[in-house]
């Protein structure tokens, strides 16, 4: 199997992730933040080295404003209802994923104001385009780091910098830029990711970092293993935001996954995914009927535009006769389609991962450029 | 002694930052006794410790709730 869909989640995952996960299961398996015995302290403290490795990873200094959610999704939704409220307005760009789009819709449903600022047509979003919408009203910008549809990068720093000289806040969705691109979460105000992504752990996992200082309202409410006598939530991070108990096996994964990056260093995992979705990206340029979507200075996700053939069709050719996984349609951003002009056709997604080589890339090319003869 | 602080988190941090100097200390779970919250973790050491524990929480910007020391099984609050 050649995997390119690790927009999706990456596959495989370094070893040392399924190891941690099979260890915590066998012989860890406490509940962290439960109770006092040796099992529920270690798994505690695996929990925390785990808060520890991604402050590391995203430069910033406290780990206990790391919040671990079940996905990007519940981070995103976590960060936007825990800012927004009726009359205040939300600012998203034309290339958010549903987890965001359909987030400030509903936000919209519940009396906030939405503003939608469109990209350009290779689906870059520039901060005076941002500016040039906020008002008195304005509590959140949510802008997306690297598109998941053709790896478009945008400035989250200059978004930022402008958010804040008009004291509204900024949420990155670094879902697909998290563990694959160095990142100063320092800079930002929050940041949301999936962590079975460019983070290497397992489905399941999500991240929420929010700056010291901002205090958002909780999305779910219930036990935190501190303060039980209170009826209500602790206003202590990270507990604030994480009721219930967590996903200890998936964030001891998860600790492996971001431990195996801080090892390899991420502008080595950078230079090779650069590099190998170049090589990529150049092969599908040279297939006529292929229309290449990407941004060669963002992520190593690829799309083309299957020109006669459905989408759905190619993706599923490639999968049955040459055991390449891709993923087809509109991939959660109708959107950020309509910005790059795919949406009657969706496209097809290439995402090269840490671990595909050259070799994959040009049998890739080869079924394409195949395919496309039959 | 123990110092009682919010959370299992802040507890960890403080642990991990007081091991990264040699200082060998332990979380635990606060006894009931000691707070009016219910549940709650705190970090056990020596207690000659004392100072340098709380220079790091000041560090981390962790709050301490109570030092207790404990005599004949009984906590005394310091």
């Amino acid at each position: 199997m050649i995997y390119l869909d690790n927009s999706a989640t990456t596959y495989p995952k370094p070893k040392c992730v399924a190891r941690a996960v099979a260890n915590f299961i066998d012989n860890i398996g406490g509940n962290p933040s439960r109770g006092g015995h040796a099992l529920a302290r270690k798994s505690g403290e695996i929990v925390y080295d785990c808060r520890e490795a991604l402050a590391e990873l995203f430069h910033v200094g406290n780990p206990e404003r790391i919040v671990f959610t079940k996905n990007a999704t519940e981070a995103l939704n976590t960060a936007i209802f825990g800012v927004v409220g009726k009359g205040d307005e939300i600012i998203i760009t034309s290339m958010e994923h549903n987890s965001v789009l359909r987030a400030a819709f509903e936000a919209q449903n519940r009396g906030a104001r939405l503003v939608i600022v469109r990209a350009d047509a290779d689906g870059h979003i520039t901060p005076d385009a941002i500016e040039a919408q906020i008002n008195a009203r304005t509590k959140l910008i949510c802008i997306i780091h690297a598109s998941n549809v053709n790896g478009a990068l945008n400035d989250i720093y200059a978004v930022a910098q402008m958010a804040k000289r008009h004291g509204v806040l900024c949420l990155a969705d670094c879902s697909q830029s998290a563990g694959v691109i160095d990142i100063d979460a320092s800079k930002l105000d929050m940041l949301a990711c999936s962590g079975h992504k460019g983070l290497m752990g397992p489905m399941g996992t999500g991240v929420l970092y929010i700056r010291d200082g901002i205090d958002i309202a909780p999305l779910t409410f219930g036990g935190t293993g501190s303060q039980s006598e209170s009826v209500f939530v602790p206003d202590t991070f990270p507990e604030h935001l994480e009721v219930g108990t967590l996903n200890g096996a998936g964030i001891c994964g998860l600790n492996a996954g971001v431990r195996f990056i801080l090892s390899q260093g991420i502008d080595k995992i950078a230079q090779k995914e650069r590099f190998l979705a170049t090589r990529l990206s150049d092969g599908l340029s040279q297939i006529k009927t292929l229309r290449v979507l990407h941004d060669k200075n963002g992520t190593a996700t690829i799309s083309v535009v299957t020109q006669g053939v459905d989408c759905v069709d190619a993706a599923s050719a490639l999968d049955t006769h040459y055991n390449i996984a891709t993923r087809a349609g509109l991939h959660c951003s109708p959107l950020a389609h309509r910005t790059l002009g795919t949406i009657a056709s969706g496209t097809l997604r290439l995402s090269v991962g840490y671990f595909n080589t050259p070799s994959d890339i040009d049998r890739a090319l080869f079924a394409l450029k195949n395919y496309e003869k039959k | 002694m123990l110092a009682t602080v919010a959370s299992v988190t802040s507890a960890n941090r403080l642990k991990k930052y007081a091991e990264r100097v040699g200082y060998d200390t332990k979380v635990i779970q606060t006894p009931v006794s000691l707070t009016k919250e219910g549940c709650g973790y705190s970090l056990r050491f020596k207690d000659d410790l004392k100072p340098q524990i709380a220079e790091f929480a000041s560090e981390l910007g962790i709050k301490i709730r109570a030092f207790w020391r404990e005599e004949n099984g009984e906590y005394i609050k310091v």
